[in-house]
C-alpha cells in the first residue's frame, strides 16, 4: 500500500461522493446561480498607459 | 456464428481507446474473423489501416458507422467471431449509449493520472445504467501508459479497487511502439522484435477477457 495509492484511492472515493450528490440534486430545483454582474469587479489600479 | 462484441470506451479523450481497439482486434484476428467498427467521427481507426502498405494490409477491416450502431452490430454478428467498437470520447452522444447496449464487454482504458480516474467515475455510472437494459454487459478498466517506475502508476491498482468495475490484471505500458504501430498502419503483432513485449501485453488482455 503506497502513500500515493491511498491518496489516489481517497480522491476516487471523493469523486464518487460528489457524483452521487450531483445525481440526487439534479432532480431537485437548485438555487439560481449568482449572476455574473452581481459579483463586484475587483478594483485593481491600472498602471497601463495607453498611447494616444 | 454470433460475434462477441467489445466496445472500447471512455469519455475522456486520449486515453488509448483507438490504440487498444486496433491492437486488441489484431490479436483477436489471430483467433477468428474480426471486424473493427469505427464509431468515432474523428475516424482514427480508419486512418490507421489506411497507412498500411499494400504488401502488408492491416489484418482487420475497419468500417465507419454513423447511423444506428446497434442495428449495424447485429448485422455483423453473423459474419464475424469478434467485433470491436472504437467509441468516441463522449458519453453524451447516442453512439456511446448504443455501443453499450449492443456490446457484451466494455473495455475502459484509463491513464495513470488522478484527473483521468475522476472522470471515469461518471463513466462507471453510465455503465451501471446501461446494465439495466443489457444485464449481461461486462466491463473492465484497463490501465494504459503504465510506467512501472512511476509512483502514480504503482498506486493505480489501489485506486482502481475503489471502482465497482473490475480492472484487468494486465495493462499496457507506455511504449513508443504503440505510437509507431499507428503510423506504420500495423499492429504490434507484426513489428517483430520491436513489438514483442507490447504484443505480449495485448495477448494477456485477450486471455483475460475472452
Ligand atoms: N501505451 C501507450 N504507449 C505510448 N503511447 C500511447 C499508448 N497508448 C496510447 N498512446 C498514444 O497516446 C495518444 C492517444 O491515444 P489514442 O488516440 O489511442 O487515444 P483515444 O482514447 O483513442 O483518443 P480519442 O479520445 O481522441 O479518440 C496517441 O498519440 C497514442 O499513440
Ligand atoms: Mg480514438
Amino acid at each position: 500500500m503506497s502513500q500515493i495509492g491511498s491518496k489516489l484511492a481517497g480522491s476516487v472515493r471523493q469523486a464518487k461522493a460528489q457524483q452521487a450528490d450531483k445525481t440526487t440534486t439534479e432532480t431537485t430545483p437548485v438555487k439560481p446561480a449568482t449572476k455574473r454582474e452581481d459579483v463586484p469587479l475587483p478594483s485593481i489600479p491600472s498602471r497601463r498607459v495607453w498611447p494616444d | 456464428m454470433s460475434a462477441k462484441v467489445f466496445a472500447v470506451s471512455n469519455q475522456k479523450g486520449g486515453t488509448g481507446k483507438t490504440t487498444l481497439s486496433m491492437n486488441f482486434a489484431a490479436g483477436l484476428a489471430r483467433r477468428g474473423r474480426t471486424l473493427v467498427i469505427d464509431a468515432d467521427p474523428q475516424g482514427s481507426a480508419g486512418q490507421w489501416t489506411g497507412l498500411a502498405p499494400d504488401n502488408r494490409p492491416f489484418p482487420v477491416s475497419v468500417i465507419a458507422v454513423a447511423g444506428n450502431l446497434a442495428r449495424e452490430v447485429n448485422r455483423f454478428r453473423q459474419d464475424y467471431q469478434y467485433v470491436v467498437i472504437d467509441c468516441p470520447p463522449t458519453l453524451e452522444t447516442e453512439t456511446t449509449r448504443l455501443a453499450m447496449s449492443a456490446s457484451d464487454t466494455i473495455l475502459i482504458p484509463v491513464l495513470p493520472s488522478p484527473i483521468d480516474l475522476w472522470a471515469s467515475v461518471r463513466l462507471a455510472q453510465t455503465i451501471e445504467q446501461a446494465k439495466l437494459g443489457n444485464p449481461k454487459l461486462g466491463a473492465y478498466l484497463v490501465i494504459n501508459q503504465l510506467e512501472p517506475r512511476n509512483a502514480l502508476s504503482r498506486g493505480m491498482q489501489q485506486a482502481l479497487a475503489e471502482f465497482d468495475i473490475p480492472s484487468l490484471k494486465g495493462g499496457l505500458r507506455r511504449r513508443a511502439v504503440y505510437r509507431t504501430s499507428a503510423i506504420e498502419g500495423a499492429s504490434v503483432f507484426c513489428l517483430g522484435k520491436r513489438g514483442e513485449a507490447a504484443a505480449q501485453e495485448i495477448e494477456s488482455i485477450i486471455e483475460e477477457v475472452i
